[in-house]
């Protein structure tokens, strides 16, 4: 999980270049993430985690930080382990 | 509804309908009648602090119910309300305070944070902050607050201004580094209101929504003619644009008759496929304004909501909300055709001109000017820029005054305007009107950055142009990409911070000497990810 957090960190800082994002930053509040950036992040999740979803099936809250993010991540790992579908 | 002031358009409705939803937030909605009595009770407040006709207000709140019966009670008082982006940096929002000279400061819990932030630079202001809220805020000296709203009257208030006094001010990006004011009067908005009501057959049954911001012009569109009509006016929270099958379940969930927004939400919503066969079957009619919409995005619209007309608006804030519309006859059958901006709202022209102000020959590529009713009377307290961008009598004596837009455009055989990009370096992204030269000011006063361009790039992604910045760090300076983003961000909005960036040894330049930003362009074009979203079918 924490190795995860950091690189949606690195995701942040090198790739949406937002300096000084902490695991626990409100992404909303702060406007830190915006439509642009999360088509950004979602192409950079799959890219490095061949992270994929539903649109249908996400909320807010699962943006709302970097850890929020990372619980989602691992979360669909598990899923689709579970399930036996590559990822 | 011939109405000749804003707040007309409130009183009368409530009169005839006074328990008809007139607002729904996420939380919470407003009758008429209700809409009516806070609004009259804040504007006896107003007049007893001492507000006079048109002074300024500042509005310090997001967009909210709260929100617009600010706007309205500020009109109600007879002062011109400025609405403020609660998402720009402190510094931007103190230099809208500064240059509104606004009396009184709106706010609300919703702003507190921002409004302690604001307040230490305005101490020595004569400055006063109305309190929205009934609890007293910590801190921060108040005029008064919500609970002193309870003790005020509730009874409509007599007008005391004229169709042509300005109801609002808006801020657009300024080139200098320092936002405009645009200045908008009752009877620009009133014109338009009326024109608009009529043409999209507005009434008391529909459902519209609220989706730009209350500092963005085209939110004026939304308000007046829901009012006017005894609509339901719908706000639609800027989360929502994060998610774009969020949107889609909002339209659902509401039943909303209407939509309008930018093109880019549209076709954002558009690539990631969330609009189904025929879905949202209340829906009568989308609008976009802003900017231009990719034609294969409107073709995805159109082939999946069959019953739904689709209107393309253009105007800039100087000329209020929409000078001009295309209600689009059928989808286009070519990703390729250009969807044109159409023909002149009642009451307004389109002049498509050569330098020497001659109307161009049909498909020929001129200058846009723009005349008639929607024209502001200018720029707040700035004569030069006003006399630079609104020419007064220009072909003779008498002579209708006229908006220079900076637009390109030509008229096509078909008697249709056609718009071509601009001269100058003013873009759009994502609707807003950003001027790249109040980007490179800011850069160009930023410690650690010794030059810096920026240039638009057109890729294709759903935003419209993407801001690119190039820029060369002061020799021993380490300054990093995130850390000048960030600094960038403390001074201007999110929307106006640049996508792509480069750090740079030195700018290209051209014979001359000057920055190539042809060379930049394609730089970063060159440079550019490849959008990570599915195809359109």
């Amino acid at each position: 999980m924490s190795d995860c957090v950091h690189e949606i960190q690195t995701i942040f800082s090198n790739v949406l270049m937002r300096e000084g994002v902490l695991p626990t930053t409100d992404l909303l509040e702060t406007g830190l993430l915006d439509s642009l950036g999360m088509v950004e992040l979602l192409f950079h999740l799959e890219q490095r985690f061949g992270f994929t979803t539903n649109f249908a099936d996400l909320d807010f809250e699962n943006f709302r930080s970097i850890e929020r993010i990372a619980e989602m991540v691992v979360n669909a790992d598990v899923n689709s382990a579970m399930q036996g579908v590559q990822i | 509804m011939n109405a000749s002031l804003l707040q007309e358009y409130l009183d009368c409705t409530a009169a005839r309908s006074p328990d008809a939803a007139a607002v729904v937030s996420d939380t919470a909605s407003i009758s008429y009648s209700e809409l009516a009595a806070r609004s009259n009770r804040l504007a006896h407040l107003l007049r007893e602090v001492g507000c006079k006709k048109s002074d300024r207000i500042g509005l310090l709140l997001p967009k909210s119910i709260d929100a617009i019966v600010a706007m309205l009670a500020s009109l109600k008082a007879g002062c011109i309300y400025v609405p403020m982006d609660t998402s720009s940096p402190v510094s931007r929002l103190q230099m809208v305070l500064e240059s509104s000279d606004s009396k009184v400061l709106l706010a609300a819990n919703s702003s507190l944070s921002l409004l302690k932030q604001l307040i230490p630079e305005s101490e020595n202001s004569r400055i006063s902050i109305g309190w929205l809220d009934d609890e007293r805020p910590g801190n921060v000296a108040v005029k008064f607050t919500g609970s002193d709203l309870s003790g005020m009257a509730a009874s409509q208030l007599d007008y005391v201004n004229r169709s042509n006094d300005v109801a609002h001010l808006l801020f657009t990006s300024g080139s200098t580094g320092r936002p405009k004011g645009v200045m908008i009067t009752h009877a620009n908005v009133a014109h338009y209101v009326h024109w608009a009501t009529r043409h999209f057959g507005y009434s008391a049954s529909d459902r519209v929504s609220g989706h730009p911001p209350l500092h963005f012009d085209l939110s004026t569109m939304d308000i007046y003619c829901a009012l006017s009509s005894g609509a339901e006016l719908h706000l639609v929270s800027p989360q929502l644009s994060l998610l774009p099958h969020k949107i889609a379940n909002f339209i659902r969930e509401r039943q909303l008759t209407q939509w309008f927004s930018v093109p880019s939400l549209l076709a954002y919503m558009a690539k990631f496929d969330v609009v189904r066969q025929d879905d949202f079957p209340s829906l009568r009619r989308v609008l976009w304004c802003g900017e231009r919409f990719t034609t294969p995005e409107l073709i995805y619209w159109m082939r999946r909501l069959p019953n739904v007309k689709f209107t393309n608006l253009y105007g800039p804030t100087e000329a209020t909300i929409a000078s001009s519309y295309y209600d689009v006859p059928a989808c286009p059958e070519s990703g390729e055709e250009q969807i044109p901006i159409g023909i002149a709202c009642d009451g307004e022209g389109l002049l498509v001109l050569d330098e020497n102000l001659k109307h161009v020959a049909a498909g020929e590529i001129g200058n846009l000017y723009i005349s008639g009713c929607g024209l502001s009377p200018g720029y707040w307290n700035d004569v030069e820029k006003t006399k630079a961008a609104f020419l007064e009598e220009p072909f003779g004596p008498g002579s209708e005054r006229i908006y220079k837009t900076g637009d390109l455009a030509s008229v096509g055989r078909d008697g249709l305007v056609y718009l071509h990009g601009r001269r100058d370096s003013q873009i759009k992204s994502r609707g807003y009107r950003i001027e790249l030269g109040e980007i490179e000011t800011v850069l160009h006063t930023t410690d650690g950055v010794r030059e810096a361009a920026v240039v638009a790039v057109n890729n294709g992604a759903f935003e419209g142009a993407t801001i690119c910045c190039a820029f060369v760090p002061e020799s021993g300076s380490k300054l990093e990409i995130p850390a000048l983003r960030q600094k960038l961000s403390s001074r201007l909005p999110a929307y106006m911070i640049p996508t792509r960036w480069a750090s740079l040894d030195g700018l290209p330049l051209n014979g001359n000497g000057k920055v190539d930003r042809p060379q930049l362009r394609l730089q970063f074009e060159q440079t550019s990810e490849p959008a990570a979203l599915p195809a359109l079918s």
